[in-house]
């Protein structure tokens, strides 16, 4: 059966007496069968499990590790579903070399489903339109049997006298809880300090969620144009509001939740880090003093530099943003290439100074935006790199594009990246 | 009154609801209780001619483009999680406006990005499409995709398409190999 797969009980060639057998080599894996009443674990007498093996009428039983048998009918009618688990006090139930569950004829590999779960529902026994089915579920909690015996109600975790692993638990050695616990902190964080940015980080998650990178960890780096054509996005709020969408974005993707920034005009600046304490006034107390130029090849320099000081084991999102084409493409484009070997996603968003206007000077406008813009997309396309390792979008330079799109445009592309990049080895 | 139509069946909308005028797809599906990536399910609409072709992209009615070009259907926006009340996401088809070389009305669901989340109808709790009169809120036609497209990550819901004056609906519920981009290639659309 495939994960997601609902059948009755006839269809599978099973009757409502069933044996399920459910094995697991990751040592200390415990199964439990919940015998739940409308969604709810309403009398722990249906939670089966070692230290209880059979239901009060014996409708369930089970047999240690994990042989379980079930007489559905004699199940009294109130209990509408059960389902079947898998649990683990300390590991990732993914740490198992196999976690498959057989029934009559039919085998559910369980193994592919899991990521950080340490609590997973195998399968789901439920009444449906007078008969029994069966559901192959494969989905589960990072938080283990709390988290689980939560879902199923919350109550019994207050009353059971089974000990559930909380506080005590040794520390998780997974990333992914951590990383988890570590957002969790970091919009715990945005709700006491900066309540205006709650809203963009949960925006920011959906953009992300829709590119199956709820889960990616990355360090945000922002490059900001202090050319001297910046200045009005430099005076009117513009690039404090993309400072802060751009804090929003690592509120999820890093995990400190940082976002180191550098300036370029003529040089480059590194400006610190950007984080939830510091981001009011942000951009003003930076005193940007504007340059006469754009050059992106030392601040691309200066980057490359710091993420190799930092370390690979992370992969950089870096935004770069720009309102104008940059002086000696050629070196820039050596860059690109060169920087594609590295696992650094560059995002370059181009402020265009020109968009509607007209007259003579805006045809002039439009012309050299024309020809700026028209090298990022020549990155953007750029032939010779190991992989794709740049996007490019424009915007018109009021920048109040809505916040999904200016997310959704910053993510574009970051997870064919991440694919492409772990194929070609450049990630891990 | 809700009917429930098997596969293939069929309904006159406007014998079974006198002065029928509007109809509203409804999507609704339970967001995700369990750790991993959101269910997205995403109804679309496609305006197809007599040749069972989309008359050009606008035709597509989807999360971003939101609206045909006439005005006839409107879709009222994309969630992505399955949070809220009562139907998640709605399409609203005014029939009196569809214009005359529409013959017939695709109805579809998808699931987004399915294949890269691995994910099917029946991992999703409580997802269901159906059909109702505008007018009063009253179920013309419903169709279960938790339990009964379980292994499906694409549907073609449901035809309304034209009998003489009259709008019929006619239930397909059946599954699509493919997410949203091949379904509108196959109906004719530019992807």
């Amino acid at each position: 059966m495939q994960a997601g797969e609902r059948k009755t009980l006839a269809d599978l060639g099973l009757s409502e007496r069933l044996e399920v057998r459910v094995e697991c080599d990751l040592h200390g894996t415990d199964f439990s069968a919940f015998g739940l009443q409308g969604g709810k674990l309403a009398d722990d007498r249906y939670m089966v499990f070692y230290n209880q093996p059979r239901s009060p009428e014996g409708a369930i039983t089970l047999r240690p590790p994990g042989e379980f048998t079930f007489e559905l009918q004699a199940l009294p009618p109130a209990v509408d579903e059960v389902y079947l688990t898998a649990t683990h006090d300390e590991s990732p139930l993914s740490n198992a070399g196999r976690l498959n569950v057989s029934f009559g004829a039919h085998t559910f590999d369980v193994k592919p489903h899991l990521k950080a779960e340490k609590a997973v529902m195998l399968l789901r026994l439920y009444r449906h339109s007078g008969g029994w089915r069966l559901a192959a579920v494969a989905q589960g909690f990072n938080g283990g049997l709390a988290a689980l015996v939560g879902h199923f109600g919350g109550e019994v975790a207050e009353t059971a006298n089974e000990p559930l692993p909380a506080a005590s638990a040794p520390p998780v050695t997974s990333p992914v809880n951590l990383r988890k616990e570590r957002q969790r902190v970091i919009l715990e964080k945005a709700e006491r300090e900066q309540p205006g940015l709650v809203s963009l980080i949960k925006t920011a998650s959906i953009s992300l969620e829709k590119r199956g990178l709820s889960e990616a960890q990355y360090r945000v780096k922002l490059i900001l144009d202090i050319s001297a054509s910046m200045q009005r996005e430099y005076q009117n709020g513009a690039v404090q509001k993309l400072a802060e969408r751009a804090l929003a974005l690592a509120a999820r993707l890093d995990d400190d939740g940082e976002v180191e920034v550098y300036l370029f005009g003529v040089k480059a600046h590194r400006k610190g880090a950007l984080s939830l304490g510091n981001v009011s006034g942000f951009v003003n107390r930076m005193g940007v003093e504007l340059e006469g130029g754009t050059h992106y090849n030392p601040v691309m320099t200066m980057l490359r530099e710091d993420v190799r000081r930092e370390g690979f084991d992370i992969p950089t999102l870096v935004l770069f943003i720009t309102d104008g084409g940059t002086s000696n493409r050629d070196a820039v484009v050596r860059q690109m290439i060169e920087a594609s070997r590295e696992p650094i996603f560059w995002k370059f968003m181009g402020i265009d100074q020109a968009a509607g206007k007209g007259g003579f000077l805006g045809g002039l406008m439009q012309r050299a935006a024309a020809d700026s813009f028209g090298f990022l997309e020549k990155l953007d396309d750029l032939q010779g790199r190991m992989v794709d390792n740049a996007d490019f979008f424009s915007v018109p330079a009021s920048i109040d594009l809505p916040d999904n799109q200016l997310f959704d445009s910053l993510v574009n592309e970051l997870d064919s990246w991440q694919r492409d990049a772990r194929r070609a080895g450049i990630l891990r | 009154m809700a009917v429930s139509l098997s596969k293939g069946g069929n309904v006159s909308l406007s014998k079974e609801a006198p002065g029928l005028s509007a109809i509203t797809i409804g999507l609704g599906w339970d967001p995700r209780a369990t750790d991993g990536q959101a269910f997205d399910l995403d109804g679309s609409v496609f305006l197809l001619n007599a040749s069972g072709k989309v008359r050009s992209d606008s035709d597509f009615i989807f999360y971003n483009n939101k609206a045909s070009s006439d005005g006839s259907v409107i879709h009222n926006g994309d969630n992505t999680t399955g949070a809220g009340e009562g139907d998640d996401e709605t399409v609203e088809i005014d029939l009196s406006k569809v214009p005359a070389d529409v013959d017939k009305i695709a109805v579809c669901v998808t699931i987004h990005e399915a294949e890269t989340r691995s994910q099917n109808f029946g991992q999703v709790s409580k997802a269901y499409i159906r059909v109702l009169n505008k007018a009063g809120g009253a179920e013309i036609a419903r169709y279960d995709l938790s339990e009964d497209a379980s292994t499906d990550t694409a549907m073609i819901f449901g035809e309304i398409y034209r009998h003489g004056s009259d709008w019929k609906f006619k239930a397909v519920g059946q599954g699509y190999a493919g997410g949203l981009g091949p379904m509108a290639k196959n109906y004719g659309v530019n992807v």
